[in-house]
């Protein structure tokens, strides 16, 4: 593969200390949605990280850029990485894998208490079978650390079968490289935004692993841009997450080295629309994909942008987001789940309704 | 033209083209597009559908009404049109063996999904013909990925898929 060197992105050079493979060329689209936008009474912008072109796209390209950047120098010829069942990272780590010539292995986690046979075999993990990944089964779903471990054992078999693995783990005892991509993607929004003269009053963004949110906090701090990042929690409530993310953000703050200072009061999480649970759809979430598909033909996914979009309007219902606001919404894909809770989503097939 | 674009930023020369042909239109167009600019690319459409004879009267008709409308009648002609159906199988929307080991070489190698109606069986066709030789070694050809991977999932039990337990 004969590609241009990735250049750093000219608002902060100091992305550029950092290594870097290039998985998708150029901008992702910044749209307004000119239908979903009044309908709330806002001005409403969507950042289309859904767009970016590798196996079906998402947040995870920016971030897989500088994780498999740092494993490309180690000289890493495997992708060792854990997840859901219905990981969108585990696909996009397989398909980047694959991407560099390298060799996917991923641990997959029962995170989310679902027997649903679309959820088990379609969606993300049918698309990791098409990429050839080789699956590792780990049964306990919300254990980190034990996940992270079992992993390091997996890697330890693989580095005795001669395979050189980077391996990316989810704690937070381990470097947070990905947010690295989400500081770039800061900056891009930056100047997509700078470019139609535009000024969003907030920016909402999913919070799960913290990465993507923090990442982008950081980015627009560093920028001198003083938005309100607002993360909607997918998966753990507010008073876990809002000390993993102010974490998260300031090791990313390091990573980049300015001597950016992250205040606490900078990280706004909101947990209101998260029950049941991480991976379990809800009547909002429900609400939020319709009306994006039917008002935009955005399609959204149940785990991440439909919880993340069922935020929104739940702010905008509240009033937390005035009226009249313009907003910035992160759309950071995810699409393959929504083929995986087909059974949450679809109405009645065509054949049965006629009957 | 935003084909011919790209490769002249490039510098890169495209010996062939390659697309999945099903409704004509794609093909008719871009033949129209090519044959405007004089840009000298062989185009191949494989087809999904149709017979080659029936696939290439369509396109070759289709072709003259789009090449009058945009202003430059006349300029396609009738051996521009090239259709393959070798890599069909049994009928529109029913992968052949061979759409899925493309599906899976394009996957395994590349990260790229393609789909089990359009895409995989013109990959299906590009993976042949290289095999028996119908490119030059030092041929440069362009596949046009039409999309469609939202098919992947309706088309789950063809990939034997075995769910985790």
């Amino acid at each position: 593969m004969s590609q241009p060197e990735p250049q750093p992105d000219a608002a902060l050079p100091e992305l550029a200390a950092h290594p870097k493979v290039e998985l998708w060329q150029g901008d992702t689209p910044l749209e307004q949605l000119n239908n979903l936008g009044p309908c709330l009474g806002i001005t409403l912008w969507a950042k289309r990280d859904d767009c970016n072109g590798l196996a079906m796209g998402g947040n995870k390209v920016r971030q897989l850029e500088y994780y498999l950047g740092r494993g490309a120098a180690e000289g890493a010829d495997t992708v060792l990485i854990t997840g859901a069942v219905q990981s969108n990272f585990v696909r996009l780590a397989a398909a980047a894998a694959r991407r560099l010539g390298w060799q996917p292995e991923v641990q997959l986690e029962d995170r989310v208490p679902k027997d649903d046979p679309f959820y088990r075999a379609s969606g993300n993990f049918l698309l990791d079978q098409l990429l050839g990944t080789r699956i590792h089964r780990f049964p306990q779903g919300e254990n980190e650390a034990a996940a992270d471990r079992n992993l390091d054992e997996i890697a330890a078999r693989l580095r005795s079968e001669g395979r050189r693995p980077y391996v990316i783990h989810l704690g937070l005892d381990h470097p947070p490289t990905g947010g690295l991509g989400y500081v770039e993607a800061a900056c891009e929004t930056r100047r997509q935004l700078q470019r139609m003269g535009r000024e969003p009053s907030h920016v909402v963004i999913p919070s799960g692993s913290g990465l993507t949110h923090a990442g982008f906090l950081v980015g627009a701090r560093a920028l001198g841009w003083r938005v309100p990042v607002l993360g909607i929690c997918v998966r753990r409530d507010a008073a876990q997450q809002h000390p993993r993310v102010l974490r998260r953000a300031r090791e990313i703050a390091g990573l980049l080295g300015t001597g950016l200072e992250i205040a606490e009061q900078d990280v706004i999480v909101d947990d209101s629309v998260l029950a049941p649970g991480y991976g379990q759809i809800n009547e909002q979430t429900r609400t939020a994909i319709r009306l994006a598909a039917e008002t935009e033909a955005l399609l959204l996914d149940p785990v991440y942008s439909g919880r993340c979009m069922a935020g929104l309007l739940h702010f905008v219902e509240q009033g937390r987001i005035p009226k009249g606001s313009e907003v910035l919404f992160v759309h950071t894909g995810g699409t393959p789940a929504i083929f995986a809770y087909q059974s949450d989503l679809a109405p009645p097939a065509i054949d049965s309704a006629a009957g | 033209m935003e084909l011919v674009y790209q490769a002249n930023e490039r510098d890169l020369r495209i010996d062939h083209l390659l697309h999945a042909t099903g409704s004509c239109g794609t093909q008719a167009s871009l033949v129209v597009g090519l044959k405007a600019m004089n840009a000298h690319i062989p185009l191949m459409g494989i087809t999904v559908r149709l017979p080659k004879a029936e696939q290439e009267e369509i396109v070759y008709n289709l072709a003259q009404k789009t090449a009058e409308k945009i202003g430059c009648p006349g300029v396609v002609a009738r051996d521009d049109v090239t259709a393959n159906s070798d890599y069909v199988g049994e009928g529109y929307g029913i992968p052949a063996p061979s759409t899925l080991a493309a599906i899976d070489l394009f996957a395994r190698l590349e990260g790229i999904l393609l789909d089990p109606v359009y895409s995989g069986k013109c990959a299906a066709g590009l993976i042949d013909l290289c095999r028996k030789g119908f490119y030059e070694k030092t041929d440069r050809a362009v596949f046009l990925h039409t999309g469609g991977s939202t098919a992947l999932f309706a088309y789950l039990s063809s990939f034997g898929t075995s769910a985790p337990r």
